[in-house]
C-alpha cells in the first residue's frame, strides 16, 4: 500500500491530442514529489537546446509531496519548464499555494507533463480519472479573472482549482505569469501562451490515503500551539520594551503581516527604498500596510490559518487580493498611494504579470530617468518620476499591448536594459538577465553567491542563521548575540561566518541554505507560513550553529504520512539529488562557471546610504567563494560542473550517461 | 444543563481546508474534503476574488432528519447532542439528504448509509484546528454574548478614540 502519494503521472500531449498515465513510483524514491521529481521529468523529457517556447519544450506540474495532506503550511505545487526570461535561457521554476496541488492529489495524479502545441485555443480539464481538452478559443484575449469565473460557470463547478494565463501569456511577454488563486510569479506564462494553452482545470474527490492519521493530528496540534506559544512571547517582549498593543498584522496574521512594523528594513538593513539606493525615506510611515488596511475593508483569506492572500475593497477599484509584496513595490518606486498599487496589482494578476519583475523594471526606468541616462522619448512620453503611479499602469499596458517600449520590455527586462547603452546596462541589478527576485546581495553575501549559483535564479533568501546584531539588540537579545558568536567559533572557527556582509562560512552556510528551499519545495510547505508554526526562540538558540536542511516536523510529517520512517540524511540526499540534476540540465544547455554570477550592477554600484554605504559583492570573493562552493558539492572548480563521481554518488547514473553523450562531464584531474 | 453548539463565524474563515482534511483523517483515516462531513464552499464574484464559508450540520432544534427517517436510524446523543446514524438501520434511502436545508447528511458513496456529523463524540477535531476560530465549540447560553462581545469590538475602539484620546 502507497501512503501519500496519489500514485500517477497524467501525460499530456497537446500536438498529437494524446493523454497517457504513467506510475508515479518510479520517481518518488529518488526524488520523493514536488520540486524533485519535477526536476527530474525535465531533465528526462526536455531535449538539448530546445527554446522555451518550442513546442517540444516540456511544462511539468507537481503536487508536493505533503499537500493535501492538511499539514498545516503545505499547500504547495510547483511547476518546472525552461525559462523563457533568462538569458541565456536555463531551468526555472516557480511554486505557489493554494489548493491545486492538493486537488490535484485527490484527482488522483503527483504530476502532469504537457508537452506540445494545441492547434487552436485549449484548456485541460481534469476531474479525477476523467481528462479532456476542450475549445478555449472563448476565453482567448480575456483575463484571469474572467476565464476563471466563465470556466467555473462553463463545467458547472464552483469547487474547480484553475491555473490560467491572462492576456500577457498569450502576447509571449517573457515574464508572464500563470495564476493561481491570485498566487504566482516567475514568468512562466509564455510557456502556455506558445503552447496555446489557457488553463489547467482541476477537480478531485479521490482522496488520499495515509499511514498513521492519529500521529498527523497530533503533529498539526503541536503546530498550533508552538504558535500560540510564538505569538504571546512576541506580545510579551514587546510589552516589555514598552512598544503599542500589538495588531493582528503585527502577529503575523492577514495579508501585510509578513511586513507589519517595517520590521524588514530593520532586520535585513538593506536599502529596498528606489532603485536599492537605502531606507531613509521621509515617506516611509506612510506605506505601513496595517495603518492602510484600518481604513479598508478586509478579510482574512488563504491556503492556511495566517492567511496572507486577504481580500481588501479599495473605492473606484474594488475588492481584491492584496499580497505582501505591492508594499515593497511602493517603496521600490517611492510610492505613497497605497491605493494606486493595489489597482496595479489587481490589474497585473488579472493580465498576468510578475508583479516583482514589472516593479523592479520600473525602479530601474525611473532610475535611469532621474540621471538623465533616459529621456520621454525613450517611454513613449510616459515622464518615469519616483512615486508615480501612473507610470506603472501605463506601463503594465503598454506592455501587455506590446505598444512602443512596451514590445521591447515584453522580450525581457534585459532586452530593454541593452537598448539604454553601456552606462544604463551596467545599473541593470539581474542574475541570467532577470530581474532579482529577492532584495539586497551587497549586504548579504552569502546569499549573493546562493543566487549566483541557484539552478533558476536568485530565490528567497536562502542562507540561515545569520545574525542582525542592530536588530537583535533593539530587541533586547544582548545575551543571545554573545552566545550566537561563541557558537559561530566552535562550529566554524570564525564568528564572523554569521555576520551578513563578510564571507566566512558562507559556502558551506549556503549549501543548507539551498537544500532546505529544495526540501520545502518537494514536500510543499510554505518557507513563510512554517515558520510561524515552528519554534522561533529555539532557532536564536540555533544561531551560531550550521543551519539544519531540514524542519524536524518536516522529517515527522513525511514518516507519519507515508509511513516510510525514513531518516533526515534519506532526505537531505534527495535535496542534493535533486539540486544536482537541475544543475546538470543547466549543464547540458551550456551553462558553464561564468554563467554563475550576478549583474554588473551589484558588483559596481555600491549601497548608498545607511549602515552599510559604499558595500559592493567583491567580483574576487565572489570567485573565491564559488570555488570553495564548487569544491564541497563536488563539482569542477573550472567548470562548474557536477562530476561522475558526484552523480553516480548520488544515484544518477543515468544523468552522467547522458551528459558523457553531449561531453559535459569534466575531465579527470591528476591529484597533486 | 446548557449544551455546547458547534457555532460556525462565516467571516472569520480563511478557507484553509484545515477542518476538512481533520474531519475525514477522524472520521475515515485519509485525507479527503469530499467525504468531510464540514465543507468549506466558495462564494466567488466575477473570478476576481473569492472567500469561504464552512457549512457543517447545526444539530437543529427540529431535527428534519431525524424527522423524516422511516426506519429510525437517527438519534440524539444523550451527552452532546448530536444526532448520530445508526448504520445498522439505515437503508440508505436518502430522505434526510432531501429533507436538510444545509445538505449537511449525505449517503456515503461506498458505504451506503447516511453519514453526518457527530461532533467527534464532544471533542470536535474541526474546531480544534480552527486557528481563526471561524468554528468554535460553545456553551448555548454563552453563544448570544459572545456574539454580542464580538459585534462591539469596532464600537469599542471607536470610543476609546472619542472618549480617552480626545480627553473627554
Amino acid at each position: 500500500m502507497v501512503y501519500g502519494w496519489a500514485g500517477t503521472i497524467l501525460r499530456i500531449d497537446l500536438s498529437k491530442s494524446k493523454i497517457s498515465k504513467t506510475p508515479s513510483s518510479e520517481y518518488t524514491r529518488l526524488f520523493v514529489g514536488g520540486r524533485g521529481v519535477n526536476s527530474k521529468l525535465m531533465f528526462d523529457e526536455s531535449k538539448a537546446g530546445v527554446s522555451s517556447l518550442d513546442p517540444e519544450n516540456p511544462i511539468i506540474i507537481g503536487a508536493g509531496a505533503l499537500a493535501g495532506t492538511g499539514i498545516l503550511t503545505m499547500s504547495k505545487h510547483t511547476i518546472t519548464t525552461r525559462s523563457p526570461e533568462q538569458v541565456p535561457e536555463g531551468f526555472t521554476m516557480q511554486n505557489s499555494g493554494g489548493s491545486l496541488a492538493a486537488e490535484m492529489k485527490y484527482a488522483g495524479y503527483d504530476h502532469i507533463v504537457i508537452k506540445g502545441r494545441a492547434e487552436k485555443p485549449t484548456y485541460i480539464y481534469i476531474e479525477n480519472d476523467h481528462v479532456a481538452l476542450k475549445d478555449a478559443s472563448g476565453l482567448w484575449g480575456k483575463g484571469v479573472f474572467e476565464t476563471t469565473s466563465i470556466l467555473r460557470e462553463e463545467l458547472e463547478d464552483p469547487e474547480v482549482r484553475t491555473l490560467t494565463i491572462g492576456q500577457a501569456g498569450e502576447t509571449l511577454v517573457r515574464f508572464a505569469t500563470i495564476e493561481h488563486e491570485y498566487r504566482s510569479g516567475t514568468g512562466l506564462g509564455a510557456v502556455f501562451g506558445a503552447k496555446n494553452l489557457k488553463a489547467v482545470v482541476v477537480r478531485g474527490t479521490k482522496g488520499i490515503k495515509v499511514h498513521d492519521p492519529e500521529a498527523m493530528l497530533k503533529i498539526n496540534e503541536e503546530m498550533l500551539e508552538t504558535h500560540k506559544k510564538n505569538v504571546k512571547e512576541q506580545v510579551r517582549l514587546a510589552r516589555e520594551r514598552g512598544e503599542p498593543e500589538l495588531s493582528r498584522y503585527d502577529k503575523g496574521y492577514g495579508t501585510v503581516g509578513a511586513m507589519a512594523k517595517d520590521w524588514y528594513f530593520d532586520y535585513t538593513e538593506s536599502g529596498v527604498v528606489g532603485y536599492v539606493e537605502g531606507f531613509e525615506w521621509t515617506d516611509l510611515n506612510k506605506t505601513r500596510g496595517a495603518d492602510w488596511l484600518e481604513t479598508r475593508s478586509y478579510r482574512d483569506t488563504g491556503c492556511c490559518p495566517l492567511a496572507c492572500a486577504g481580500l481588501v475593497s479599495v473605492p473606484e477599484v474594488g475588492v481584491g487580493a492584496m499580497r505582501c509584496y505591492p508594499f515593497w513595490n511602493l517603496w521600490q518606486l517611492k510610492m505613497t498611494n497605497v491605493d494606486k498599487m493595489f489597482e496595479a496589482t489587481k490589474l497585473m494578476s488579472d493580465y498576468g504579470i510578475d508583479n516583482r519583475d514589472l516593479c523592479w523594471t520600473v525602479s530601474y526606468l525611473m532610475k535611469l530617468y532621474e540621471m538623465g541616462l533616459t529621456s520621454l522619448k525613450d517611454t513613449d512620453g510616459i515622464p518615469m518620476e519616483w512615486g508615480s503611479g501612473d507610470a506603472l499602469i501605463q506601463t503594465i499596458h503598454k506592455l501587455v499591448k506590446r505598444e512602443g517600449f512596451g514590445d521591447i520590455l515584453a522580450e525581457g527586462p534585459f532586452q530593454l536594459a541593452k537598448k539604454f547603452g553601456p552606462k544604463a546596462k551596467a545599473l541593470f541589478l539581474s542574475s541570467r538577465g532577470q530581474m532579482s527576485a529577492g532584495d539586497e546581495y551587497r549586504t548579504q553575501v552569502g546569499y549573493a553567491l546562493a543566487a549566483a549559483i541557484d539552478t533558476r535564479r536568485s530565490t528567497e533568501n536562502p542562507v540561515r542563521g545569520q545574525i542582525w546584531e542592530r536588530y537583535m539588540k533593539k530587541t533586547g537579545l544582548e545575551k543571545e548575540i554573545k552566545e550566537a558568536y561563541a557558537r559561530a567559533k566552535k562550529t566554524f572557527g570564525d564568528e564572523k561566518a554569521i555576520i551578513p556582509w563578510e564571507w566566512e562560512g558562507k559556502p558551506t552556510m549556503a549549501i543548507a541554505g539551498q537544500y532546505r528551499i529544495v526540501l520545502d519545495d518537494i514536500m510543499g510547505a510554505c518557507l513563510i507560513g512554517l515558520g510561524r508554526f515552528t519554534d522561533e526562540r529555539s532557532r536564536i538558540k540555533q544561531l551560531g550553529t550550521l543551519p539544519s536542511p531540514i524542519e524536524p516536523v518536516i522529517l515527522d510529517s513525511f514518516n507519519a504520512v507515508t509511513g516510510l520512517n525514513v531518516d533526515k540524511n534519506y532526505l537531505i540526499s534527495v535535496a542534493e539529488r535533486t539540486w544536482n540534476v537541475e544543475r546538470a540540465y543547466n549543464v547540458r544547455e551550456g551553462s558553464t562557471r561564468d554563467d554563475d554570477t550576478l549583474g554588473e550592477g551589484w558588483q559596481k554600484w555600491p549601497v548608498t546610504s545607511g549602515p552599510h554605504k559604499g558595500r559592493v559583492v567583491d567580483k574576487a570573493e565572489l570567485e573565491k567563494a564559488k570555488s570553495r562552493s564548487y569544491e564541497l558539492r563536488g563539482w569542477d572548480v573550472d567548470t562548474g560542473w557536477p562530476t561522475k563521481e558526484t552523480y553516480e554518488r548520488l544515484g544518477l547514473k543515468d544523468v552522467a550517461k547522458s551528459l558523457e553523450k553531449h561531453g559535459k562531464i569534466p575531465k579527470k584531474k591528476k591529484a597533486n | 444543563m446548557a449544551q455546547k453548539l458547534l457555532l460556525v463565524n462565516p467571516e472569520k474563515c480563511t478557507g484553509c481546508g484545515t477542518c476538512e482534511t481533520a474531519c475525514s483523517l477522524k472520521h475515515f483515516g485519509e485525507c479527503n474534503p469530499a467525504q468531510s462531513f464540514i465543507k468549506a464552499l466558495r462564494h466567488e464574484k466575477m473570478g476576481s476574488y473569492f472567500f469561504s464559508v464552512p457549512v457543517v450540520c447545526q444539530q437543529c432544534e427540529t431535527p428534519l432528519c431525524m424527522d423524516v427517517c422511516p426506519v429510525n436510524a437517527i438519534h440524539p446523543d444523550s451527552g452532546t447532542g448530536a444526532y448520530l446514524v445508526d448504520e445498522k438501520k439505515c437503508v440508505g434511502c436518502r430522505l434526510c439528504e432531501m429533507a436538510c436545508p444545509l445538505g449537511a447528511i449525505e449517503v456515503h458513496p461506498d458505504k451506503h448509509v447516511a453519514m453526518k456529523c457527530d461532533l467527534c463524540g464532544g471533542e470536535p477535531m474541526c474546531v480544534k484546528f480552527c486557528l481563526p476560530e471561524a468554528l468554535t465549540y460553545v456553551l448555548e447560553d454563552k453563544i448570544g454574548f459572545a456574539r454580542r462581545r464580538e459585534a462591539i469590538k469596532k464600537l469599542s475602539r471607536s470610543l476609546e478614540k472619542i472618549t480617552l484620546e480626545s480627553g473627554r
